[in-house]
């Protein structure tokens, strides 16, 4: 669906000038010019005179596009201690979410599996996701992984079309004396845009 | 050749837009139509966890004071009320007392085999302290969280060297795996 159109002048030679600022921003959100085939087949001509003038349409596609990305692909738990267990919880913080969208979006975290994957000399506790709690704030309030939650926005169903948000993520990890043994444990995390 | 390259990027910008669409799974998502295939990134979350363990118990214990029929009897002279040893642990757990020193501190050099401890599940199986040799108080195979393990203090009194006076000793009780 094309949404504008765009008319290059073309003087004399088939020279076109195109507005630089548009551009840099359409790059910017990785906006795909799209040129009707016809049109980019279409023969435009000058004949004779000293100058002529010429006019060439370009239609501009203007699809819903967005950019999603995480300042780090993995976090790290910093290591636990006697007194962590006893509180049982440890915090540590997340990556920052970038997003660009030209139309409402939405971002939603979630567990990519039910449980922890771990790796050690004891049997598998199979952790649960629910024992990955993630927060827009360090201070919570905290929400389990296990379940796709809005990240952002923070409030509404859908956050307006942004050129640069950036929301922190932050976790808590959940620990208990019985079923956390000794070992590696890993819970991949998906964090989705889509458009409501 | 302006248009052209005008179109030719134009062109390349939407091959790359369309692939951009395969992306999933990296820390990084550009597309298009999120609607009809969302955009996603992960970030995994990891964790060492080592072996950890965590006791408490009360810092000092008052013995009872002997009497008479308390000297020279085999015995010996045990607490009424047990001291509460809370462990908790990860995994298999061991606790072990022993002796801070040879000897008590006090008017006569008690040594520290007079202080013996007992559960009181068996009040008359006695362990005799020292300070090299750990007794076993607690033990547990599986992860633990917050036993607590009961220890009665039991003291023999001899007539020839008890001297009167305030005696102390330090009991030092230590957590291993096992």
């Amino acid at each position: 669906m094309f949404h504008g159109v765009f008319v290059a002048r073309v003087v004399g030679f088939p020279t076109m000038t195109v507005r630089r600022p548009l551009t840099r921003l359409l790059a910017a959100l990785g906006v795909a010019l799209t040129v009707l085939p016809s049109l980019a087949a279409a023969q435009v001509a000058c004949n004779g005179g000293a100058s002529c003038a010429l006019t060439v349409t370009l239609r501009l596609g203007r699809p819903q596009v967005f950019r999603l990305a995480l300042s780090d692909g993995t976090t790290t738990v910093p290591p636990l201690s006697s007194s962590d267990f006893a509180t049982g919880f440890k915090d540590v913080a997340g990556p920052t979410v970038s997003v660009l969208a030209n139309s409402p979006y939405r971002i939603t975290v979630q567990a990519a599996l039910s449980t922890w994957q771990y790796s050690g000399s004891q049997a598998n506790p199979a952790k649960g996701a629910a024992d990955l709690q993630w927060s827009r704030s360090a201070s919570g309030p905290w929400f389990a992984s296990s379940n796709a939650s809005t990240l952002w926005p923070a409030s509404g169903s859908s956050a307006p079309a942004t050129a640069g948000t950036t929301v922190p993520l932050f976790y808590r990890t959940l620990w208990q004396w019985t079923s956390s043994p000794p070992g590696t444990y890993a819970l991949p995390v998906n964090i989705t845009l889509t458009s409501p | 050749m302006k248009v052209t390259r005008i179109i030719a990027a134009a062109a390349m910008s939407a091959v790359l837009a369309g692939t951009a669409q395969a992306q999933a799974n990296t820390a990084n998502c550009t597309g298009g139509t999120p609607s009809a295939s969302p955009c996603r990134v992960q970030n995994t979350v990891s964790a060492t966890i080592p072996w950890v363990a965590r006791m408490s118990i009360a810092s000092a214990t008052t013995l009872p004071s002997p009497i008479a029929e308390d000297f020279g009897n085999t015995a010996g002279k045990s607490t009424t009320a047990p001291t509460t040893l809370t462990v908790s642990a990860n995994a298999g757990v061991s606790v072990t007392a022993t002796a801070a020193s040879a000897i008590w501190t006090g008017p006569y050099a008690k040594p520290a085999s007079d202080l013996r401890i007992f559960l009181p599940s068996a009040p008359t199986s006695f362990l005799a302290l020292n300070n090299t040799t750990g007794q076993p108080v607690f033990s547990s195979t599986t992860p633990t969280s917050s036993t607590n393990v009961d220890i009665g203090y039991n003291v023999l009194y001899s007539w020839g060297t008890d001297i009167p006076g305030s005696y102390t000793l330090a009991v030092n009780y230590t957590l291993t795996s096992p």
